[in-house]
């Protein structure tokens, strides 16, 4: 599915998100899921960026995350990245979390954005049992 | 393992739960091949917790070979069917009731050491009556009568190992008159008869040990 994206903190006009494509949004807890960010890089001059992609409750909050991913985008080109996430492991049965993409040039943050849509993380029960005994 | 039909009995039964979360579960304990649900119970396991939970089942009334199985649900979703390695055989139920009336008493006598002295009886036999009824479930049974007399400690035997077999059906009495004799007169005797019901397979269903004074 497609996540839209909406500006979180910063500054527009250094890079673009084309589209922010991921699973269904809602994921078992403690398993890895890719999400795909297809970057835009709005100006005349190719530029290294760095991003990471979270999961957390407020900005910053890091719950789970992919780490910083660093690539080059070509001047007007676009590049898609891939972010592997580990689902957070959950106590509770569900879940949800604010999904963030924070993009970083030469070290600082340009602009963090937030999906629109949170992602759920659900934990599907499941029981075992031993041999019965009988009295 | 076997179990009477009707019979209650109670199966334990450990289960756990391997996510990192809690839940609230319901399981079923059936038997047979059609799943037939005996028992449920419903609990919560937190995460990584084990219990023991326990279903009171009370047996088919029909006899045979049950598998057991469970299902378990959470939030009424089936999250796992088990099936127990062992079978449940469900054997017949018989009921029996057993009486036994001595038609004849001494006349007179007294307790000597718990023991009943006759100190006047006839000494021609005397006569007995044992009615075995069927309470329960139709089928053959063996009867088995065995009288002992204890004189002085030492059992002598006046009859042993009287059988009969006869089909009982539900609600059917059978009568048996047997006569038995008094071997010594005057003396502390102890007389104690044993009745015995056993089912088609020689299993013993019903024991009575009569302890009577002569």
């Amino acid at each position: 599915m497609k996540l839209d994206l909406e500006k979180a903190k910063g500054e527009d006009g250094h890079i673009l998100v084309k589209s922010l494509e991921m699973e269904d949004p809602t994921f078992e807890s403690a398993t890895p899921h890719v999400a795909t960010a297809t970057f835009q890089n709005p100006k005349t001059a190719p530029f290294d960026f760095t991003a990471e992609l979270y999961l957390g409750k407020t900005l910053g909050t890091k719950t789970a995350t992919s780490g910083p991913k660093t690539f080059t985008v070509a001047a007007g080109g676009t590049k898609p990245v891939d972010f592997s996430v580990n689902m957070p492991t959950l106590a509770i049965p569900s879940d949800a979390y604010h999904v963030y993409l924070e993009v970083k040039q030469a070290g600082v943050v340009l602009i963090t954005f937030v999906a629109t849509e949170d992602v759920t993380v659900i934990v599907t029960p499941a029981i075992n049992v031993t041999q019965i005994t009988w009295a | 393992m076997e179990f009477t039909s009707g019979s209650v009995h109670k199966g334990t039964v450990t289960f756990s739960n391997p996510r990192t979360a809690g839940f609230d579960y319901k399981a079923s304990l059936c038997m047979g091949a059609a799943w037939t649900e005996m028992a449920i119970a419903s609990f919560h396991l937190n995460a990584g917790q084990l219990k023991d939970v326990e279903f009171s089942v009370t047996m088919p009334a029909t006899p045979g070979a049950y598998p057991v199985y469970f299902k378990v649900t959470s939030g009424g979703v089936l999250i796992g069917t088990f099936a127990a390695t062992e079978d449940i055989t469900v054997t017949p139920l018989y009921k029996v009731s057993v009486s036994f009336v001595r038609v004849w008493e001494c006349e007179e006598g007294r307790m000597v050491g718990g023991v009943w002295l006759c100190t006047k009886y006839f000494h021609d036999s005397r006569e007995a009556t044992v009615t075995i009824t069927n309470k329960g479930y139709p089928g053959s049974f063996t009867t088995t009568l065995e009288g002992w007399f204890y004189l002085s400690g030492e059992p002598g035997s006046l009859f042993a190992n009287l059988s009969w077999t006869s089909t009982f059906e539900e609600g059917q009495s059978q009568i048996y008159t047997f006569k038995y004799m008094v071997p010594i007169t005057g003396m502390p005797l102890d007389s104690r008869f044993f009745i015995k019901v056993k089912d088609p397979d020689g299993k013993i269903i019903a024991e009575v040990d009569y302890i009577l004074p002569l």
